[in-house]
Formats: C-alpha cells, sequence, structure tokens
C-alpha cells in the first residue's frame, strides 16, 4: 500500500502549496511585514511538508498548517525577545504601529492593519483567524492551544480596542478608543 | 463594560453572536432584546462592521511575494452562518424602529413598516458578499422593508466578491426587481465594487454591471466612509 500513501502525500503537498496565499495573508496579519510573513509562510509550508505524515485528517489541512504558523511565529518572537513561556503572545505589549510602510492604495485598509498590528500580539491572532479565516472558536483554540474563554475574552478586548476605527473621525479624543480592561 | 449594552448581555456573548456561535435560542433571545433596544442593536451592528472591516482589510494586496501580482483567490467560504447576518440585519431593522416581538423577516419587514418615525433620516447601508440565493433574496427584502417605512432615508446595496452577481446582468436572478426598485424609489442605489469587477476580469470572466447600478472604486473604503458619517451598517 505504499505506493498508494505516497500518492496521497504528493496530493496533499500540492494542497499545502495551494494553501501558500491564505497562510501568507494570515502571517501578514499576525506580524504586519510582508518580507517577515513571506518567510513565516515558507517555514510553515516547508514544515507542513516534512512533517505531512503527522496530519491526521487530510480535511483538516489549514487548521494545522496554522497551528504550525503558530509554532513558527511564537518561535520568532521568542528569538527576537528571548522570551520564555507559552504564554510570551498574551502577555507581550503591542508592536505599535506595523513595519508596514509600504504606499497603500487605500487610507482605510492602512488604518485598519495598523489598528490590527496595535494589538497585542495574542489578541491580534485570535481575532484574524476568526475574522480572516472565518473559524469558530473552538478551531481558534485548537490552532493556538488556548481555552476557548481565553479566545472569547482576546476577541471581545481586541473588538472594543478596534472599536476606534469606527468612530466619526471629529468625535472628541475621549470617545475615540474605549478599552475594556 | 459600556452603558448601552443590556446589562445581561456580556460583551462574550455579543461578541459570540457576531462571529455565529450561538445556539439558535440564545440567537433569538438577542434578536428580540435588540428589537427593544435599538442601542444594543448598533452596537451589534458595530461589531458586525469591525468583523467586516477586518476581513476586508486583508483582502486587497495581500499575497506572498511569488504570487504578487497574479490574480488571487476569491474569499473563503462563508462558514455556515448563513442565518446569522440575515438575522442580525433584521434585528437591526426591527431595533432601529423600536418593534418587538417578531422573529422572522416578513413579520419584521411589517414591524418596521408599521412603527412610529424616528428623530433623524436613517442611512442604511447594506452589504452583500456572497452570492446565497438567500442573501441577495435577504437584501432585497430588507431594502423594501426599509423604503416602506422610510420616505426620506436613504438606503444604499453595496456588493463585492461574489456577491457582485446581484448586479451582474448575465447572472442576477434579480434584474426586474432592481429595476423596478429604482423606478419607485430615488433614495436607494445599487452600487458594485469596482475592485471586484477586476478580480473577476483578471481572472477571465466578462463582467456585465446593471446599467442602473452605480460603482464605488473600493467596498471597504465605502463602507469606512458610510460609517464615519454615521450610517448604519449592516451585512446580510
Amino acid at each position: 500500500m505504499n505506493w498508494f500513501r505516497a500518492g496521497q502525500q504528493r496530493e496533499l503537498a500540492g494542497r499545502i502549496e495551494a494553501s501558500r496565499n491564505r497562510i501568507f495573508r494570515v502571517a501578514f496579519a499576525w506580524c504586519g511585514d510582508k518580507a517577515l510573513a513571506d518567510d513565516l509562510t515558507q517555514e510553515t509550508l516547508s514544515r507542513g511538508i516534512v512533517h505531512i505524515s503527522q496530519l491526521r485528517d487530510n480535511e483538516r489541512l489549514v487548521g494545522w498548517l496554522l497551528a504550525i504558523l503558530h509554532r513558527c511565529w511564537v518561535d520568532h518572537l521568542r528569538s527576537r525577545r528571548d522570551h520564555a513561556g507559552e504564554d510570551v503572545l498574551a502577555e507581550l505589549p503591542a508592536d505599535g504601529p506595523g513595519p508596514e510602510h509600504h504606499a497603500e492604495a487605500q487610507e482605510t485598509v492602512r488604518r485598519v492593519r495598523q489598528a490590527v498590528n496595535a494589538l497585542p500580539p495574542g489578541q491580534r491572532q485570535v481575532i484574524t483567524l476568526a475574522d480572516l479565516e472565518e473559524l469558530s472558536y473552538a478551531e481558534v483554540a485548537g490552532i493556538l492551544a488556548i481555552p476557548i474563554g481565553t479566545v472569547m475574552s482576546r476577541i471581545c478586548r481586541a473588538r472594543a480596542a478596534l472599536r476606534g476605527l469606527l468612530e466619526p473621525a471629529q468625535a472628541p479624543a475621549e470617545h475615540q478608543l474605549r478599552r475594556v480592561k | 463594560m459600556n452603558s448601552e449594552t443590556r446589562p445581561d448581555f456580556s460583551e462574550e456573548r455579543l461578541n459570540a453572536f457576531v462571529d455565529g456561535e450561538l445556539a439558535p435560542a440564545e440567537r433569538d433571545e438577542i434578536l428580540a432584546a435588540a428589537a427593544e433596544d435599538a442601542g444594543l442593536g448598533q452596537r451589534l451592528c458595530q461589531l458586525r462592521a469591525i468583523k467586516e472591516l477586518l476581513r476586508h482589510a486583508y483582502e486587497e494586496d495581500c499575497l506572498p511575494a511569488q504570487a504578487r501580482g497574479r490574480p488571487r483567490r476569491v474569499a473563503p467560504p462563508w462558514r455556515g452562518a448563513l442565518a446569522a447576518g440575515v438575522a442580525l440585519a433584521v434585528g437591526v431593522l426591527i431595533g432601529m424602529h423600536g418593534r418587538p416581538g417578531s422573529d422572522t423577516a416578513a413579520q419584521s419587514a411589517s414591524a418596521a413598516t408599521a412603527s412610529p418615525a424616528a428623530t433623524q433620516p436613517a442611512r442604511m447601508l447594506i452589504h452583500l458578499d456572497h452570492a446565497e440565493a438567500e442573501h441577495m433574496e435577504a437584501a432585497l427584502d430588507l431594502v423594501e422593508a426599509y423604503l416602506a417605512r422610510a420616505q426620506d432615508g436613504r438606503i444604499e446595496v453595496l456588493v463585492n466578491s461574489h456577491g457582485l452577481d446581484l448586479l451582474r446582468a448575465d447572472r442576477t436572478p434579480h434584474a426586474g426587481r432592481i429595476a423596478d426598485l429604482l423606478l419607485r424609489h430615488d433614495n436607494v442605489s445599487f452600487i458594485a465594487c469596482e475592485q471586484a469587477i477586476a478580480r473577476f476580469e483578471r481572472a477571465g470572466q466578462k463582467v456585465v454591471i446593471l446599467p442602473q447600478a452605480v460603482r464605488t472604486r473600493s467596498a471597504i473604503a465605502h463602507i469606512a466612509d458610510r460609517l464615519q458619517a454615521g450610517w448604519t451598517y449592516v451585512k446580510v
């Protein structure tokens, strides 16, 4: 049956490559930098292809790849900040405005991306998986290996912080951004 | 955390509602509450709008190095939350017009037509980005319910991604209904996103938009403009 498995794995490798755009988009939403997102995507797909035999449920390919992307990003953050502990993402301060300085065609796109980059990384991951990938809370929890309750509270905090995006531009400063503790 | 939402619905629940995570009974409970509390309806709209803004902010110009410049795939499949978006839109309509007690599109439409006038002309942006038949129907149902109620308001139907089908002359099943709405009302517009048109054209399709429809350069910029101008945003 090895020829069958080999054929299956070739097909999966093709599907992994076909997921590149989706993985890149999430990576970019997380890190805010296209060059770094390219690197993270490449690393994720490479690890995926190498470890393809570990994928149990072929239908869950993208979720599995996103979990690998998560580990790649944690590795990257750790190497950058020399941090230890699984909660590195929850505790890190926000990066501030992202390094994405390309001239964006749309001011709104720039503003939204900037606001997303200003979220703490843990919130950024959860909100982008829920909104860009339209994953369920349970799927997000599985990918990031965190409890569903944490997914819910991070989504709340992220959307509360992003609310400032929707306030009228002329609103007084104190109404611009309401944060939830 | 904020005063305009009822204390009995936590932020977690409202967010879960918007994310399609609640069981039907819980969803109905929130919809019923939104029918009595316009502030709650607006709050749900706002959460939904944030979700959409975020999604659209990563649609354009968001490709890995090796794929940039080539046509990208279309948005991920709608995750089965078909009813939630429509339900929210209906809830908002009811909430806007302060009429409790209905939980179907038809009932809410009549509720909307029967309720007392709002203090200022309501302006509503209905956004459709999927081609499911129920969504198209729901969008047009909402327009009709709204127009029957708010003669002095303004309503726009904005389509992008596969929602573009609603305004594609070669694909829409609703050309007659749209033409009729535009003939009878001058406060409604149907708007197509030029970037969506361009994307389908890059994929080799010939896109013919209904002549009565207008165009906007980018759906997301349009949504943001309207939100900043205080419009109610409804994602169907």
